[in-house]
């Protein structure tokens, strides 16, 4: 056994070029996992890991001003409050810096003392007069530190501190930054009546009980003007969904890309033993016995695999930190920084233990038959099959690739998920591009409303174009028991999942005139779940009630929306018609073919006023960093493609030696060579191609598409580009693998191959 | 007329204490219609030898000129055509692609070239080896002795003024030695040199020459 184990690691200080190609190999796929793990992780639990050290609160109530007495006595009438803090917060306070910003920011005046709802990532908190803390956001955009000094409303304050707080996004994603002061001064600068606030955080001791204390603090708060309830979890919908788009696109990828990396590098590791079955029978026909000889290749797999692994995760981390980091800083949350640490020594302790089990798989077969088999599979000795392909090299080579048809399928089948992937990256930024020009694509299935009546409906719906048009009814209404609380009745005539489908977070769709679905901010604030009755009062004042059967995610006003068939809405609104445009045709186009048949048309407005629709207009540098990120991800990417090619093509020279060398023995010159090596490549490459546009077109976009958001229809189709881009970007990099490899094939005097074969 | 001349030939095998100089000051000439055989204990350089003078590996010191090329000054660029156009080889083991069919892998050194006449120059020589059968069959299936005739119809398919043997009738058996052994003379009796290492009392009795590599140097 010990004489085995030192055969293995000999062969590793011998065959120093092999172990490093292979160490590349695994430290590429090591790369494109560690930075997947990364950006999956980062994103994903980014309003978590922000809000528990903030001490993001249970409750966020935000009300009419009031004397802080008089809030305090409701809450303190709550049962299963742990803490609260008092505050006021006015917008549209003018503030500059000493650079010469300047714009209007939220002012946030708070009680000294108590839990702050924000994470200090700079400096320290309020103490004293003066003295201000600014969201990370500003602190970036307008490069302020702590001792900045800056003009808010008139008054002279220094920064102290710098703050996330994830209850909204960053400046400038954000319209107003915002500006914690204390509550003295914030009051001064505002102009508010001493001692009124206007807003109260609350934690709970049990926030599972949450929807208990809201409903307590609905009733405690009679004669509360204004007041209106965001919980944290409806918080988390909020800022999580709202980039969730984009985000849940991007942990999609990152979850297909893992995929693609482990099956690249079993594919790696089992070739790499399929290259030394020779060595294996020798080890066998010397009388090594089958779990020593099994022990050797994966002593020698690991040993290649975790400094490599190790190395390549590291680099796969580092490479995306930074571009994280500033994607989560815009959301205003934090990077994952050491917390990721343990999930990345997992993944290279899996990515060994991958190399490690493909490596023993092969060694393991290849000790059950005769160790005779075994040394002669260290080449091909010859097949019975007749092959496809001329007589001359490149048909010599197109056969050496058909001769070995699983590996060839397993190429194919590496190389055309790394397309896929590359495509899917592509089709993305393409996405993030075009949100980041037209931000209307978002937020709804469709695209345009005509201002028709319903009965309009079918003649649009026969415009060149368009998909499918259908009247939508959308009304203010507010809720009969608790006329505070408004939201907005959307009606279709039969699925409106054709036109708006946000996702349903509990219950079924409906499917009747009498039955709802409700936005999740709706069901918090009205207490709302699949079985209870909403009764809407209607503009003309008549109340129309309904049996709610869903909640969904909806991201439109804070979740305060709710939708319904149009029979119980009783004429009270005229609708609009809403029109799907066709996929590939511009909406520009049925914009005019609209007008031309004499209809007034606007865009469908996406999701309205408050989320990605605003912050397009403000996120270009959100999207040009998101876009790198993705770039970072695809170059990792196409380094592992790369690999895979090479390692195919230098299997396959290693292995045919004996046939390469009687070629060049024939006088076939190195061009010659170059067109067998490049015709053993060409089936492997340009099937990946193919099944990976296929495959990125019909079955994975539209796969990536529904995992990353149901309520809006995001189309990753690869364009011609992007598919032009992929095959040349692969035909290029399979071009210089061939030069590669027929140099390999073309090194040293023929009689060492020949010899060797 | 010389179609091979070597002159102070040197070969070393390993380095520092561990070198053997496999071939030391070695000279041959072999004419046009000429069979010499070389013989040798195992690990004499006989295959070495051979491997030079095809230029299949590089010799260390010394004038290597095949048919009028000194293969010593040669590059690698300029030994491919060498080998292709004048220079045949039959190696012990065949050496025949295992994903051509016999006939295939009789015209690859003409496909290699380009060539029409050597193509069907490779379709003659298939028919009068009597190989019409195995030709379309794919060496996999093939005896010992009709592998080594078709890689004698591939040595011969373009033409070569050399024709090297390393060991031919090593891997066969008694029936198809003899055989392999009448073809290299009727090719040598065609006006080509012949260079055919061996081992066999049979096959040196088919020389013109018969040569024996000791110490370096051929006696």
């Amino acid at each position: 056994m010990r004489a085995v184990l030192a055969y293995a690691l000999a062969r590793l200080r011998v065959r120093r070029g092999r172990v490093l190609l292979a160490a590349g190999g695994i430290a590429a796929a090591g790369a494109m996992l560690g930075a997947s793990v990364t950006v999956a992780y980062g994103l994903a639990t980014g309003f978590d890991r922000t809000a528990s050290r903030a001490r993001t609160p249970d409750i966020l109530a935000t009300f009419q001003p009031e004397r802080r007495e008089a809030v305090a006595r409701v809450v303190s009438s709550l049962a299963n409050v742990r803490a609260a803090s008092y505050r006021l917060q006015v917008g549209r306070v003018y503030l500059s810096s000493a650079d010469r910003f300047n714009g209007n920011a939220t002012v946030i005046g708070l009680q000294p003392g108590g839990p702050r709802g924000y994470a200090l990532v700079a400096g320290r908190d309020l103490r004293g007069r003066g003295a201000a803390v600014v969201e990370q956001g500003l602190a970036r955009s307008w490069h302020l530190r702590p001792g900045s000094p800056l003009d808010l409303g008139g008054a002279e304050v220094r920064v102290v501190g710098v703050a996330v707080a994830p209850d909204n996004v960053a400046y400038p994603l954000a319209r107003q930054p915002r500006v914690w002061a204390g509550y003295r001064e914030a009051a001064a600068i505002t102009g508010a009546a001493p001692g009124e606030v206007n807003s109260v955080l609350l934690w709970l001791v049990n926030p599972r009980l949450a929807d208990v204390t809201l409903a307590q603090a609905r009733s405690a708060a009679f004669g509360v003007e204004g007041l209106r309830f965001t919980t944290r979890a409806g918080l988390r919908v909020l800022i999580g969904q709202a980039a969730g788009i984009v985000i849940a696109l991007l942990v999609a990828f990152c979850l297909i890309a893992l995929v693609v990396a482990a099956t690249m590098l079993a594919a790696s590791a089992n070739a790499e033993v399929q290259r030394r079955l020779e060595g294996l029978g020798l080890l066998r026909a010397l009388g090594a016995p089958p779990h020593a000889v099994v022990a050797a290749a994966v002593v020698e797999a690991v040993a290649v695999a975790l400094p490599a692994g190790a190395l390549g995760v590291l680099a796969g981390w580092a490479a995306v930190r930074s571009p994280l980091d500033r994607v989560l800083g815009n959301l205003s949350q934090l990077g994952p920084g050491a917390s990721v640490v343990p999930l990345l020594v997992a993944v290279v302790v899996g990515l060994v233990a991958l190399v490690a089990a493909a490596s023993a798989w092969p060694a393991w077969r290849a000790t059950r038959g005769p160790a005779a088999a075994t040394l002669r599979r260290g080449d091909v000795v010859g097949s019975a099959r007749r092959l496809p392909g001329g007589g001359g090299p490149a048909g010599l080579g197109l056969r050496m690739a058909l001769a070995r048809p699983a590996r060839t399928a397993g190429g194919v089948a590496v190389l055309g998920s790394a397309v896929v992937v590359i495509l899917l990256i592509l089709s993305i930024a393409t996405l993030l591009l075009r949100l980041d020009r037209n931000p209307v694509a978002v937020g709804k299935r469709y695209q345009l409303t005509v201002a028709a009546p319903a009965s309009e409906t079918a003649r649009v719906a026969r415009l060149p174009g368009v998909e499918a048009a259908a009247p939508r009814y959308e009304v203010n209404a507010a809720d009969s028991f608790d006329l505070g609380e408004l939201f907005s009745l959307i009606a279709y005539p039969g699925d409106h999942t054709r036109f708006e489908a946000p996702p349903l977070a509990e219950g079924r769709r409906i499917r009747g005139p009498g039955e709802i679905e409700v936005g999740l901010g709706l069901a918090q604030v009205l207490n709302l779940h699949p079985g209870a009755t909403l009764a809407a009062q209607l503009p003309d004042g008549r109340e129309a009630r309904f049996r709610v059967v869903g909640v969904v995610r909806a991201l439109e006003r804070q979740g305060r929306v709710a939708y319904a068939q149009p029979q119980r809405l009783g004429g009270v609104v005229s609708p609009e018609i809403a029109v799907r445009v066709r996929p590939g045709v511009s909406t520009e186009t049925v914009r005019r073919e609209a007008e031309a048949a004499g209809f007034g048309v606007s865009s469908s407005r996406g999701i309205a006023g408050q989320s990605v629709q605003d912050w397009a207009s403000r996120s270009s540098g959100f999207i040009s960093v998101l876009v790198a990120l993705l770039r970072t991800v695809a170059v990792l990417d196409a380094l592992v493609c790369l690999y895979a090619i090479a390692q195919l093509l230098a299997l396959t020279v290693q292995e045919r030696r004996a046939g390469l060398a009687t070629v060049r023995a024939l006088g076939g010159a190195p061009w010659q060579l170059g067109s067998v090596v490049a015709a053993a490549a060409a089936p492997v490459v340009l099937a990946a191609i193919v099944v990976g546009v296929l495959a990125e077109r019909w079955l994975v976009g539209p796969a990536v598409s529904r995992l990353a958001a149901s309520y809006v229809l995001l189309s990753l189709q690869p364009t011609a580009a992007a598919v032009a881009i992929t095959a040349a970007g692969l035909l290029a990099g399979a071009a210089v693998t061939v030069l590669w490899a027929t140099r390999l094939a073309t090194r040293g005097p023929v009689v060492t191959w020949l010899r060797e074969g | 007329m010389g179609v091979v001349r070597l002159r102070g030939v040197v070969k070393v095998h390993g380095e520092g204490r561990a070198a053997l100089r496999v071939l030391d000051g070695l000279d041959l000439d072999v004419s046009a219609g000429e069979l010499v055989a070389i013989t040798g204990r195992s690990g004499s350089g006989k295959s070495t030898l051979l491997n030079v003078v095809g230029g299949l590996d590089r010799a260390d010191d010394g004038v290597v000129e095949v048919a009028g090329v000194r293969l010593d000054e040669a590059s690698e660029r300029e030994l491919a055509p060498l080998r292709r156009d004048r220079i045949g080889f039959v190696f012990q083991a065949f050496h025949l692609l295992p994903e051509l069919t016999g006939l295939e892998n009789v015209l690859l050194p003409a496909r290699l070239d380009g060539s029409g006449p050597a193509l069907d120059r490779g379709r003659e020589l298939v028919a009068r080896l009597g190989l019409g059968e195995a030709a379309e069959r794919l060496p996999a299936v093939l005896s010992g002795g009709e592998q080594q005739r078709l890689a004698i119809a591939r040595a011969l398919v373009n033409d070569p003024r050399l024709v090297l043997a390393d060991e031919p009738t090593g891997n066969l058996d008694a029936e198809s030695g003899e055989l392999v052994l009448s073809l290299l003379r009727a090719i040598a009796d065609e006006g080509r040199a012949v260079l055919l290492v061996t081992h066999e009392r049979e096959a040196t009795r088919r020389a013109d020459r018969v040569l024996r590599l000791e110490d370096g140097r051929l006696r």
